[in-house]
């Protein structure tokens, strides 16, 4: 086989249970890129190279002997570094816990590993998942596969640039403002963030209770709807996660790649905020994206929507006070080991009085409500952009704690914040190049749990445009 | 209840403060930028809290819609 690791999740999981592909030929290959990009791209905190290929000699032993370990047999994944595993450092971006060592393991982590994945290692990430740009003052930053000067996107930035770059197959990420959707659609790859609690959060790394999500990121549609069958699901250890039976993700993909797949499905266009002062290049893709989405049959539309700019501000009322309250012995006892964004963030959770905290908690039921009564009852999936403008470099976006901090962050995550707010699930999926050689992507929205339409439109999508090529690195 | 003026940054100093995290002026200036935000989003989008909402009707509107099971 030419080269394994430009398969996708899905055919090398094939080739591989068919014995056509050694995993362990196929974790040296993955184990190489890293090596090799490691200087340039800085996607790993840290790797586990003996124990992935202790892992992938047993997958090609079961193999041999005629047994399945699962959908993921033998594939090579990487995680952002704040899923626990017991005895290993799990450092969450952080000088604060770059020697914490956790007693237990995420339910994530051990449902992958049930179903045959091969962990590779530790990515990078924002501090403690707090940074859409790909930033890390501990630990470097994490460069785009695209072009280094340019940024990954975040908090799960490594995840977002190991994916494209062909060092894994998939990559667990969180999403707690756009932290999933943000890096896929700066380096060209797919991101699922779920509805809130269809995915166990147990031995994950908290930040805003109200508003995390455990994501993934895959380089097509059909793997990240792989992994998502894998690691959703109710979970006795995290209460929080939804009892709701988990679909086959994957049934509905082989059908999404006929000609007029989409027929019966009707695309909504938000007719404010989501677009406010968008880029042309940017429009110009999105208004490409939708016209693939009609000639596969689905019926576009305009839609009303609120005013989700208020909910962008108003969604920091949450996130903050409860990352602040986590944080709060650091921010006593180790404010200087905190870069300045991450501190600065935090403190805005202080000085949220508990009353306006509450109302905005309290707030999000009847926003979702209005919103699933006045825009999903017209539409049944919403196309909006990810970002609204090109990727900026990683010199327009290093603007430390100051003024312009909030502003130029918040420009970044204006389009995927809502959706934590509402806990609706959103696909982001790449459109192409704009004329700086980086991705863009629209983001699907749909209602609460329907996660499997939304892979359904994005593989009708990616049958027609196809997927995008790899980065040379 | 005196942040709750959203004016008075002195008091919005002291009640960070209280909290036992060291913070400067200019911190408390980020957080009173930051609070007015959120005020005015606020005012946007709800008068007021309706007496009987509860956190669990959220939560309740994401587990049980059943409407996007399929298309409309």
């Amino acid at each position: 086989m030419k080269d394994p690791t430009t398969l996708t999740l899905r055919r090398a999981a094939g080739a591989i249970a068919q014995g056509r592909l050694h995993a362990e030929e196929l974790v040296e290959a993955n184990l190489d890129r890293i090596r090799r990009s490691q200087p340039k791209l800085n996607c790993f905190i840290r790797t586990t190279a003996e124990a992935a290929r202790t892992g992938a000699r047993a997958a090609d032993a079961a193999v041999k002997a005629g047994r399945s370990l699962g959908p993921l047999h033998g594939i090579p994944l990487a995680h952002k570094d704040m899923f626990y595993r017991a005895g290993e450092v799990c450092s969450c971006g952080s000088k604060i816990r770059a020697d914490f060592v956790p007693d237990h393991t995420a339910t994530v982590l051990t449902r992958l590993g049930d179903a045959g994945g091969i962990d590779l290692g530790r990515l990078n990430m924002a501090e403690f998942a707090m940074g859409p740009t790909g930033h890390n003052e501990h630990y470097g930053r994490c460069r785009n596969p695209w072009n280094p000067d340019y940024i990954t996107g975040g908090s799960s930035s490594g995840s977002g640039a190991a994916v494209a770059a062909g060092l894994v197959f998939a990559a667990l990420g969180s999403d707690t403002g756009g932290s999933v959707r943000l890096p896929a659609a700066a380096c060209g790859v797919v991101g699922i963030k779920p509805t809130l609690g269809r995915v166990s959060r147990h031995g994950t790394m908290p930040l805003s209770h109200s508003l995390d999500c455990i994501g993934v990121l895959a380089r097509s549609v059909g793997d990240c709807a792989r992994l998502l069958s894998v690691i959703a699901g109710a979970d006795d250890c995290d209460g929080a996660a939804s009892r709701r039976a988990v679909p086959d993700y994957e049934r509905d993909l082989d059908d999404a790649v006929t000609a007029g797949a989409l027929a019966g499905i009707t695309i909504g266009v938000p007719d404010r905020y989501y677009c406010d002062g968008i880029d042309d290049e940017v429009a110009q893709l999105l208004v490409a994206s939708r016209a693939i989405l009609e000639k596969q049959g689905a019926k576009i539309v305009d839609v009303s929507v609120g005013d989700h700019g208020a909910i962008n501000d108003l969604s920091n009322a949450v996130l903050w006070p409860e990352a602040a309250t986590l944080h709060l012995p650091w921010l006593r006892d180790r404010p200087q080991d905190y870069a300045p964004q991450s501190r600065a963030r935090l403190l805005v959770g202080l000085g949220v009085p508990a009353t306006l905290y509450m109302e905005a908690v309290l707030a999000r039921a009847q926003l979702l409500d209005e919103l699933l009564r006045q825009t999903f009852s017209n539409c049944d999936v919403l196309h909006v952009p990810v970002l609204r403008r090109p990727v900026p470099t990683a010199k327009e976006t290093d603007v430390g704690g100051g003024a312009d901090m909030a502003k130029v962050l918040g420009q970044i995550v204006a389009n995927t914040r809502p959706f934590n707010f509402f806990g609706l699930p959103g696909l982001s999926v790449p459109i192409g190049l704009t004329r700086n050689g980086l991705p863009q992507a629209m983001q699907l929205v749909a209602r609460p749990f329907c996660e499997q339409l939304l892979f359904r439109v994005g593989a009708a999508y990616e049958a027609t445009a196809g997927r995008m090529d790899r980065p040379r690195i | 209840m005196v942040a709750d003026s959203g004016n008075d940054e002195a008091a919005l100093e002291k009640i960070m403060a209280d909290s036992g995290v060291h913070v400067t002026s200019e911190d408390v200036d980020a957080v009173a930028r930051a609070l007015a935000r959120i005020r005015t989003a606020f005012a946007k989008l709800l008068q007021s809290t309706p007496f009987d909402e509860t956190i669990e009707r959220f939560y309740r509107l994401l587990d049980n819609d059943r409407v996007g099971e399929g298309p409309r």
